[in-house]
């Protein structure tokens, strides 16, 4: 299994080493490091991880281990992150350009970058997955957001998201809901307070839930 | 008691054969370790590492015939009000994604460890039904009968506490922490739907007793080499815990757990001699007392041998004795695990057995075993069964499938599912 987990071990590192993520990975430490956008520091062309199982293949993508954080009171949280990872298949670079889903009417594309030493995360305009490389959606790093939730996410649901790319192309992935106490950073909206509501903690100093 | 002159012995009856054993016992149960590691050649950490790893998919379920790991945990949970068939399913696929990933050494999905948390270590995640998960699943026939209907046993002094549930995680692994992990991430798939009703640890050493064989059954507590009598040939083996169909349990197996508190201060302070009588077999070896000293564990128990001045050598009474297997069908893997759960003011430990036995039939396996335990076993005086729980095992999942999914979702049930 060793060489299987090496591009773990070379994805950690490339958190480490990217200011803006550092406070956002699991294993930060220097929080208050000012931040940056996350560029393509979740990218990498490695070998990517042994996945049990691929979720969806097509438009040039393989979806692996996708899911969701479970929402089952969405009048104290109506938003969750879908996380994952995006391989692009094609010779070519993909950009990713939209999303929607099946748990709600609106779907960002989100990176988590350092404003004020916080970790907060924002919408972008499009992700990049090099040819050949993959896009990690993880808590604390680039994500799909769910947002306006109007029914509860129970554990165990499976929520439906459509990926878009640049050129027109879409690729549909079933994201399943997992209990997890994480991925609560405040939306940033430039322009705004953008505050979420029942905030404080990030997977950097948040420990997993443990039941 | 009494057969006839002619009758062969219980080894004969049940078709084991030695010479199988040691041909090609190991290669069917899978990679047996040894005591040194000197049968083991490093090759390398991959390798290694595939040598720890049990696989997960396959026609049944791991954990049962894989050579006994060193820590066991058994999870007893209760479904919550309102688990219907869908969030059953739901909550099993889940966990047999968990499972599957966690027993090949990769992260569970949604975990975000960088690396592996923890060793494999011939880890290996068990699932068995109870009664109340059928119901709920609205399948309540397709529990197998003798799961639903452990009769009581006059000896019982059964605390709730440790009773019944509707589902059982039974993960063993020979790394604690591993085994931690693993129960910590299976349960974050499951106690949206059931909660914990109790949490049963385990352990058994071997290996570390100068000059014993490097096969040699752990011992128990009470000092006893416990499983000698267990089948080592691998297609016996098969044949007393899988169960043959028909039906959507073939491949399956039943699992009975008992929780059997040791009196151990009491038992401290007998000598050896009567320890060995009330056994059945030798403390200091678990040769029967059929058999010479020193003579194999793994040589059954002859209970008519009689001495020069013609006593039966096993005492009747003797829990050896009254254990053995009567008949093929009594037979099952008994695959025990030592608890020590702290002590009281006095100093006295809660501490025991936490009996694990695999057999094709609950009814015609351990019900009668242990009836004839409950009439008369010396060993009673030391030991008293306070928990009972007794599980549907599914058979083995294949990939892309959830563990009990034709058990619980097949259409039809009948031959051949």
């Amino acid at each position: 299994m060793q060489h299987r987990r090496r591009p773990w071990a070379a994805l950690a590192l490339s958190l480490a080493l990217a200011p803006g993520l550092a406070a956002c990975s699991s294993s930060g430490t220097d929080a208050g490091a000012p931040g940056t956008a996350a560029g393509t520091a979740t990218t990498y062309d490695a070998t990517t991880p042994a996945a049990e199982q691929t979720d969806a293949v097509g438009a040039g993508m393989e979806v692996l281990d996708a899911w969701t954080a479970a929402r089952p009171d969405p009048a104290a949280n109506s938003m969750t992150g879908v996380f994952g990872i995006v391989r692009n298949t094609t010779n070519q670079d993909i950009e990713l350009v939209s999303a929607t889903n099946t748990a709600s009417d609106r779907t960002e594309l989100h990176q988590t970058v350092t404003v004020d030493g916080k970790s907060v995360m924002q919408q972008v305009e499009s992700m990049k997955i090099p040819s050949g490389g993959s896009l990690v959606l993880q808590p604390g790093g680039d994500h799909v957001m769910v947002m306006n939730l109007a029914a509860p996410i129970q554990v165990g649901d499976t929520v439906t998201v459509t990926l878009r790319t640049k050129d027109g192309q879409s690729l549909e992935f079933p994201a399943v809901a997992k209990q997890f106490t994480g991925a609560n950073e405040p939306y940033h909206s430039p322009g705004s307070t953008g505050m979420g509501t029942d905030m404080g903690s990030h997977m950097g100093t948040t420990p997993a839930h443990t039941p | 008691m009494s057969t006839g002159p002619g009758r062969p012995s219980r080894r004969v009856i049940l078709g084991g054969s030695a010479a199988l054993v040691a041909g090609v016992g190991g290669l069917a149960l899978g990679p047996r370790r040894g005591t040194d590691g000197a049968d083991q050649v490093a090759v390398g950490s991959a390798e290694s590492s595939a040598a720890e790893m049990v696989p997960y998919h396959g026609p049944h379920q791991a954990g049962v015939t894989t050579p006994q790991q060193a820590h066991a945990t058994f999870v007893g949970l209760n479904l919550r009000r309102g688990a219907d068939k869908k969030a059953i399913a739901g909550m099993l696929t889940m966990l047999t994604d968990d499972a599957a990933r966690l027993c090949s050494g990769r992260l569970p999905r949604g975990a975000l460890e960088s690396t592996s948390a923890a060793a494999v270590a011939n880890l290996t995640v068990t699932f068995g039904f109870g009664p109340g998960l059928f119901a709920a699943a609205a399948v309540p026939e397709r529990c197998p009968e003798p799961v639903r209907a452990v009769p009581r046993f006059g000896t019982d002094a059964l605390d709730p506490r440790w009773g019944q549930t509707d589902l059982l995680l039974q993960i063993c692994s020979d790394d604690a922490t591993g085994l931690a992990y693993a129960q910590r991430r299976l349960l974050r798939d499951a106690t949206h739907l059931a909660s914990v009703a109790w949490v049963q640890r385990g352990f058994v050493d071997r290996g570390h007793e100068p000059g014993s064989p490097a096969d040699a059954s752990p011992r128990n507590l009470l000092g006893l080499r416990d499983g000698s009598a267990n089948e080592r040939d691998p297609q016996q083996l098969a044949n007393v815990v899988w169960s043959p169909g028909p039906g959507a349990m073939a491949g399956g197996t039943q699992l009975i757990l008992r929780r059997i508190r040791l009196d151990l201060g009491r038992w401290d302070d007998i000598d050896t001699l009567a320890k060995d009588l009330a056994f059945g077999r030798r403390l200091a070896d678990g040769s029967a007392l059929s058999s010479p000293a020193g003579t194999s564990e793994f040589m059954p128990i002859n209970r008519e041998a009689v001495d020069a001045d013609g006593f039966t050598m096993v005492p009747p009474n003797s829990h050896a004795a009254r254990a053995q297997a009567r008949t093929g069908a009594e037979r099952m893997l008994r695959r025990a695990y030592n608890y020590d759960d702290g002590v009281d003011a006095k100093g006295d430990p809660d501490a025991g057995l936490l009996f694990a036995a695999y057999q094709a039939d609950i009814a015609t396996a351990f019900v009668p075993v242990q009836r004839r335990l409950a009439e008369a076993d010396a060993l009673n005086t030391w030991s008293t069964h306070v928990g009972s729980a007794a599980y549907a095992v599914p058979p083995g999942v294949a990939p892309g499938e959830w563990v009990g999914q034709s058990l619980l979702t097949a259409a039809v049930r009948g031959p051949g599912v």
